[in-house]
């Protein structure tokens, strides 16, 4: 049984067991579904601790069981989806992101920067699409996506510096930009262009194309994007026929957005 | 005799390029000039330039004016209209008013309710010639016109490519509804209370990704400009529009943002009779120096005379900044406490109904009833 001690961080004092609780909903979230075994193994912690975790979280209805598999329940969607409609962006976005679905057919994403990670916070898939591999909420590393590059591209010096310093360059696909060099080099491209690609970079037969929308102030506020299976886009379609669409509607989320405190 | 203003206080809401000019003829018209705007490096500059106090909304500023100049993206027009018409401030809001039919309506309908009254900023009226075409327009001779050739074209003017100008979300509309308004604006002051009733409109979008196009016609200097990395260019940049009305009388308009023309712009009625034809270059005045002598009208009919083949007259006025004498009689509105004669809310929305017909024909590509 640990017991519940505090740490002291720039927040104020901060309690130790709630990361720990944390840690284990994001292992099973991101193993899809986890075992006590294999996230006491993962997390460095005894097994005892972990289910009694587990246990809480599913007295709370935040996990659920299935077999001997830990995986988070729905009820994470309440919190999501509070925090979700307070987003300005996302209540200005979600029209445009669907207006462009329709005309692309294909997956169209509002990602925002959560945490340092390209979040998506909305997506709407056009008619072409079956299965998309993202989904709302989906987490990406910066280095790793379009919009995350976007991202990158509108962060201050010292602040991606210090990402780069902090998270590995992870090696997702053949094509994932790992050094740090490139990375900041492509970043200086996508700042003058307003305009990031993802060249097959996280799913080996993925590639996107981003646009970053800035706040009144110069901040990130957000990226969309547009991606398709190699199979079915070609790079022209991307680079010549998508940029033109998805400025004229990522333009009008960014002038809007500006304005929406004049209407709150 | 000196018409002397008293000194109000004027909040520009929309602190961009086109609003600069006015804070300018304000500020020489003997008024304080405030303004608002949601970006805080227009809200520095605007300080700076005329040392002048900014807020963060419209909301905020209402209290301390006397009158707004509401000149922000097409698309916040509405919002900020009727924030002041119902905070009772007398309002001057930028042409066509909104961005879209049922704004106007919107707009329309507040302006009827409050207490304030609201002009729209149809400027051209304001010139001399103009008020002399009004004045040779006697009902008899309206009735007789039976065509209309208006244009409205420039070589290099697209206003600030990429920017909200040039979305359609944001303003409504392209060229049409940026020049295209004043068009109709003067078409409608020509024709008295004739009704249209077809319209028939082929829209153009040529030169959004032009990566050689000059534009000259931007200042360069155009600090007041919608910053933006968002390059948008989903309107019309030209257009030629026909219009019928119900008394058989027909228009023809063509306007254009950018044409690979000769001349740097061309503004101009030509009002046909079988009496008379009347020609109106409004262009001439506009680019003439304020107080020298113009002579953009000219009349032409049949003669009376047997060995005259021809008769035609050209009238000279002293050119007039029509830009100022809007804005004073805007200032007079608030004095007097009752709105100017002309540039009514009615008015816009009867432009913006047109302007609404013709798109809905360049889209479908037929004639459309109106």
């Amino acid at each position: 049984m640990t017991s519940s001690s505090e740490s002291d961080s720039e927040y104020g004092r901060t309690i130790d067991t709630v990361e720990t609780n944390f840690a284990i909903l994001q292992e099973i979230k991101n193993t899809d579904g986890g075992t006590i075994s294999a996230i006491a193994d993962v997390l460095d912690l005894s097994q005892a601790t972990v289910h009694h975790h587990l246990a809480t979280l599913r007295k709370i209805g935040y996990v659920k069981k299935e077999g001997t598999s830990y995986y988070p329940s729905n009820r994470f969607l309440t919190l999501g989806g509070r925090a979700r409609k307070r987003e300005a962006v996302f209540q200005i976005g979600r029209d445009y992101i669907e207006q462009l679905s329709d005309e692309t057919d294909e997956t169209v994403r509002l990602v925002v920067n959560c945490n340092d990670y390209a979040l998506t916070l909305y997506q709407d898939t056009g008619d072409a699409v079956e299965q998309p591999r993202t989904y709302v909420g989906d987490e990406a590393d910066l280095h790793s996506s379009a919009s995350g590059k976007a991202c990158l591209a509108h962060l201050p010096p010292e602040k991606v510096a210090s990402i780069l310093d902090e998270r590995p360059l992870t090696q997702y696909t053949e094509n994932t930009i790992t050094d740090r060099e490139e990375l900041l080099q492509e970043i200086d491209e996508i700042r003058q262009k307003g305009l990031a690609f993802d060249d097959r970079e996280r799913f080996p037969n993925i590639w996107c194309v981003s646009v970053p929308m800035l706040t009144e102030t110069g901040d990130f506020l957000g990226a969309v994007t547009v991606s398709a299976p190699t199979s079915r886009r070609d790079r022209d379609w991307f680079h010549d026929e998508i940029p033109g669409i998805l400025k004229n509607a990522s333009g009008v989320i960014e002038v809007s957005s500006a304005y929406a405190q004049w209407t709150e | 005799m000196p018409d002397t203003l008293p000194e109000y206080t004027i909040g520009i809401v929309g602190l961009m390029r086109r609003s600069v000019s006015y804070a300018d003829d304000l500020q020489r018209l003997g008024q304080t000039v405030v303004g608002t705007d949601v970006h805080p490096e227009n809200r520095r500059r605007f300080e700076d330039e005329y040392s002048a106090e900014t807020y963060e909304n419209p909301d905020a500023m209402m209290a301390d004016v006397d009158g707004v100049f509401v000149m922000p993206p097409s698309k916040f027009q509405e919002g900020a209209i009727i924030t002041a018409l119902e905070s009772g401030t007398d309002v001057l809001a930028a042409k066509p008013m909104c961005a879209s039919i049922n704004s106007a309506k919107t707009v329309r309908d507040a302006a009827k309710a409050s207490s304030a009254f609201c002009m729209v900023e149809y400027h051209n009226r304001f010139y001399n010639s103009v008020r002399l075409l009004q004045s040779l327009l006697t009902e008899e001779t309206s009735e007789q016109l039976s065509h209309i050739e208006a244009r409205y074209t420039r070589q290099r003017g697209v206003p600030s490519r990429g920017s909200w100008f040039t979305s359609s979300e944001l303003a409504g509309g392209g060229a049409l509804m940026d020049v295209g308004s004043h068009v109709l604006d003067l078409l409608f002051l020509a024709l008295g209370s004739s009704a249209v009733e077809q319209v028939w409109a082929i829209s153009r979008s040529e030169f959004g990704d032009r990566q050689h196009y000059s534009e000259d016609q931007v200042p360069s200097n155009s600090i007041y400009r919608f910053e933006t990395d968002a390059l948008m260019y989903d309107v019309e940049d030209s257009m030629t529009v026909m219009l019928q009305f119900e008394t058989g009388q027909t228009a023809v308009l063509e306007i254009a943002w950018a044409a690979n023309q000769p001349e740097e712009q061309i503004f101009d009625l030509f009002l046909r009779g079988p009496e008379e034809s009347v020609y109106i270059d409004i262009w001439q005045e506009a680019s003439a120096e304020n107080g020298t002598l113009v002579s953009p009208v000219e009349t032409y009919s049949v003669s009376e005379n047997a060995a005259s083949h021809f008769d035609s007259q050209t009238h000279t006025v002293k050119g007039k900044n029509a830009h100022q004498e809007m804005q004073r009689t805007f200032l007079r509105g608030i004095r007097q406490g009752e709105r100017p004669d002309g540039c009514s809310v009615d008015e816009a929305v009867h432009i913006h109904r047109i302007i609404d017909a013709i798109y809905e024909s360049a889209k479908q590509g037929t004639p459309i009833s109106v």
